[in-house]
C-alpha cells in the first residue's frame, strides 16, 4: 500500500480532484480562446453565405455540394447566426469555449480516475491532449463553429456511452443521434460508428446489438445517398494545395504529378495521417523534421514534437506487447479497450483522410492517443508492477516534460493566432476583393464593420508575449 | 539491472511538468484579469511600436484614432533589440519585414521613400537591403546605391 494511497480521499475524491485539475486546463484554455476574435478566411465568408437563405434553403442546398455533405454544419452556423442577434464575438467564441470545455469534460470521464496514482496521470494525459499538435487547429480556427471539434467530442460521447457496463435504452438512442449529427455535420462523423462497432468488437456492452445494428443501417444509408442520389464524391486533388515530401504542392502541382494515377498519392496520406499522430511527423503531409535533420537546421519544437511522441507511441507499443495474450484470447478490461479502440480509430481516421493531410482530419485520433497514453501508464504504474528504474525515469521524463512543453508552445502560438486573426482584419476589404466577394448591402457591410470593430477596437488584440521566446515555439502550422 | 516499485510521492512527480505550465499559464491569465501583463509586453505604445509587435490591428486603430502616420515612434527597449528605437511605421514595417503592414502604410498616405536622394541619404529600400527584408523589398523601388549598414545605423541612432 502506498503512501498516497493510504491517504486516499476515496474513489469519489480522486475523481473530483482529476475534474478540478480539467476546469482548470479549460479555464486557462478559454482564456486564451476569447483572445481570439472571429477570423476573416473560413469565417467572414462563411457568415456572408448565411445572410440571404432561409435556414430551408440553406441546408437544401448542401445536398448539391460535388465533394462534402454538411448540411447539419451549415444549420448550425445559421441557428446561432441568428440567435446572436448581432453579438457574434459573445456567441461564437463562446460556443468555442464551450466545446473545449466539454471535450475535457467527456476525455476526464473516460480517464476516470480513481486512485491517487489515476489522478497523478492526469496532468499528463491532459497535457497529451491539448499539446498535440493535432488539437491544435481545433482551437487555433474556427469557422466560425469548429466542426471537427464537435466530432471529437462526439466521438469522446460515442465511447462513454458504448464503454459502460451495460445498454440503455436512452444511451442507444442518444449514441444513434449522435451518430446522424455527426455525419451530417463533417464527413469524419464516421467515426462515431467506427468507435461504437470498435467498442462492441472489444466486447464492451454499453450499446446495445439492436442501437449497433441501427446505426450501421444508417451508415450505409448515408453512404447510398451521398453516392447515388446526391452524387456527392470525395474532395478532388484540385481543390486544395497538400503536403507531400518536404513542401506543400499546389493544387495545379498536385494534378499535374498525380492526376492520372491519385492511389499513390492517397496512399501517402493515409500513412502520413498514421504517422502524424504516432511520432508528430509529418506534419500536414510535409516532413519537416527529416528536412530539419538532413540540412542540420534542428529546431526545438520539432525535435521536442518528435521524441514526446515518439515516447508516447512506445509506451502504448509497450502495453500492446506486455497484453497480447489477452489480444489472443480477446478478453479485455477498460484499459485495454482504451488502447485498442485508439488503434482502430487511428485507422479508420488514417483511411478517410485519404484525399488530403491536415492534422485537423486526425484529431479524434489525436484525443484517443492521449487516452491509450493515459491507460498504457497507468499499467506501467500498477500495484506491483516491476519496471525498470532507469527505464521508467527516462520515458516518463520525456513525456511529462515534452508534453508540458507543447502545451506551453501552443497557448503561446494561441497567442500570436490572435494578433494575426486581427492583422487580417486590417485590410479586409483588399481581402474581398482577392477573393471576388461583393458585400450584399446593406447587410454584407453592417458585418464586416462589427466583425472589424470587435477585432480591432472592442475585444482589442491580447498582450503578445516577447519575440525572445519565439525561437522554442516557432512552430510551422 | 536496477529495479524498484515505484511508491509513494514519485507518483506526484509525473504530474509536476504539466501542472506547473498549467499553472503559471493559469497567474499569467489571471494577472492580466487584474490589468498586469507579466512575460509580455503589455499593451503597444506606438504605431511603430505596435507594428513590431506584429500587433497590427493596435497599429490601425493607433491610426484610425489619429496617429500620425510618418510620425517617429518609440520602440521599447527589449522589442527590437536591447536598446530603445525610434522609427517611422513604414521603417517599422521593414524592420520586421512585414509587407502587408507596409502596403497598408503605403496605401494609406505614408510616404515611401526608397532613397532620399534630396539629402543623399539611405532610405527604406536600403533599410530593407541592411536588414534582409526580402519580402518588403519587392515592395520598394530598388535604390541606386546603398552604403552597406548606413540606412540602419541611421535609424538606431537617432536622438
Amino acid at each position: 500500500m502506498t503512501r498516497l494511497a493510504r491517504r486516499s480521499l476515496g474513489e469519489g475524491g480522486w475523481t473530483w480532484i482529476s475534474y478540478a485539475y480539467g476546469l482548470l486546463v479549460a479555464g486557462v484554455l478559454g482564456y486564451f480562446l476569447f483572445g481570439l476574435v472571429i477570423q476573416v478566411s473560413d469565417s467572414f465568408g462563411n457568415l456572408l453565405a448565411l445572410q440571404a437563405p432561409s435556414l430551408g434553403e440553406l441546408v437544401s442546398a448542401q445536398f448539391s455540394q460535388r465533394g462534402y455533405l454538411r448540411p447539419l454544419l451549415w444549420a448550425q452556423l445559421k441557428i446561432v447566426y441568428e440567435l446572436s442577434d448581432g453579438n457574434y464575438f459573445l456567441w461564437f467564441r463562446g460556443i468555442h469555449v464551450a466545446q473545449a470545455l466539454l471535450l475535457i469534460g467527456l476525455y476526464l470521464h473516460l480517464v476516470r480516475a480513481k486512485t491517487a496514482v489515476d489522478a497523478a496521470l492526469v496532468p499528463l494525459s491532459l497535457a497529451v491532449l491539448v499539446g498535440a499538435h493535432t488539437f491544435v487547429p481545433l482551437v487555433r480556427e474556427a469557422f466560425p463553429i469548429n466542426g471537427f471539434l464537435t466530432i471529437a467530442i462526439c466521438c469522446l460521447a460515442a465511447a462513454a456511452i458504448a464503454l459502460r457496463e451495460e445498454p440503455r435504452r436512452l444511451w442507444d438512442a442518444l449514441a444513434i443521434a449522435l451518430f446522424i449529427g455527426s455525419v451530417l455535420t463533417v464527413e469524419s462523423g464516421i467515426l462515431i460508428w467506427v468507435v461504437c462497432a470498435g467498442a462492441y468488437a472489444l466486447g464492451a456492452r454499453g450499446l446495445s446489438r439492436r442501437a449497433l445494428m441501427t446505426m450501421t443501417g444508417c451508415l450505409v444509408g448515408y453512404l447510398a445517398l451521398r453516392s447515388f442520389v446526391f452524387h456527392v464524391g470525395a474532395p478532388s486533388l484540385s481543390e486544395r494545395a497538400s503536403g507531400f515530401g518536404f513542401s506543400t504542392l499546389e493544387p495545379s502541382a498536385l494534378m499535374a504529378k498525380f492526376g492520372d494515377r491519385p492511389w499513390p498519392f492517397y496512399i501517402y496520406n493515409v500513412v502520413s495521417s498514421i504517422s502524424t499522430v504516432l511520432l508528430s511527423e509529418p506534419k500536414g503531409g510535409v516532413w519537416r523534421f527529416v528536412y530539419e535533420l538532413t540540412t542540420g537546421t534542428l529546431h526545438p519544437w520539432t525535435v521536442m514534437s518528435v521524441v514526446s511522441s515518439v515516447a508516447a507511441t512506445a509506451l502504448v507499443g509497450w502495453f500492446a506487447w506486455t497484453r497480447r495474450e489477452r489480444l489472443r484470447t480477446w478478453t479485455f478490461d477498460r484499459d485495454d479497450r482504451l488502447v485498442w479502440l485508439f488503434v482502430i480509430v487511428l485507422a479508420a481516421n488514417a483511411a478517410i483522410s485519404f484525399p488530403y493531410t491536415k492534422n485537423v482530419i486526425m484529431s479524434p485520433a489525436g484525443v484517443f492517443l492521449g487516452l491509450a497514453v493515459t491507460a498504457a501508464a497507468r499499467e506501467w504504474f500498477r500495484e506491483g508492477g516491476r519496471r525498470p528504474a532507469v527505464a521508467t525515469a527516462v520515458l516518463f521524463t520525456v513525456l511529462a516534460c515534452g508534453w508540458a512543453y507543447r502545451v506551453a508552445g501552443n497557448h503561446y502560438n494561441l497567442r500570436w493566432t490572435a494578433a494575426e486573426q486581427r492583422a487580417v482584419w486590417v485590410s479586409v476589404d483588399d481581402w474581398l476583393t482577392r477573393q471576388r466577394i461583393t458585400l450584399r448591402e446593406p447587410d454584407g457591410p453592417a458585418l464586416r464593420d462589427a466583425l472589424r470593430r470587435d477585432a480591432l477596437r472592442i475585444h482589442p488584440t491580447p498582450f503578445q508575449p516577447s519575440s525572445a521566446w519565439q525561437r522554442w515555439f516557432d512552430i510551422d502550422w | 539491472m536496477v529495479r524498484h516499485r515505484l511508491v509513494s510521492g514519485r507518483y506526484s512527480l509525473l504530474a509536476l511538468p504539466p501542472a506547473v505550465v498549467t499553472i503559471a499559464l493559469a497567474v499569467l491569465a489571471g494577472t492580466e484579469l487584474a490589468g498586469s501583463h507579466p512575460l509580455t509586453m503589455g499593451e503597444p505604445r506606438s504605431v511603430p511600436e505596435a507594428i513590431v509587435l506584429r500587433d497590427d490591428a493596435a497599429a490601425a486603430r493607433l491610426l484610425e484614432d489619429g496617429a500620425g502616420i510618418n510620425e517617429i515612434g518609440l520602440i521599447r527597449a527589449g522589442i527590437l533589440s536591447p536598446q530603445p528605437v525610434l522609427a517611422t511605421p513604414l521603417e517599422a514595417s521593414v524592420l520586421v519585414d512585414s509587407a502587408t503592414m507596409f502596403d497598408y502604410l503605403s496605401s494609406h498616405g505614408a510616404h515611401v521613400t526608397p532613397f532620399d536622394s534630396a539629402q543623399g541619404k539611405p532610405g527604406l529600400a536600403c533599410l530593407a537591403r541592411d536588414i534582409g527584408a526580402r519580402t518588403v523589398r519587392t515592395h520598394i523601388p530598388d535604390a541606386p546605391a546603398c552604403p552597406p549598414g548606413a540606412a540602419l545605423q541611421a535609424v538606431l541612432d537617432r536622438p
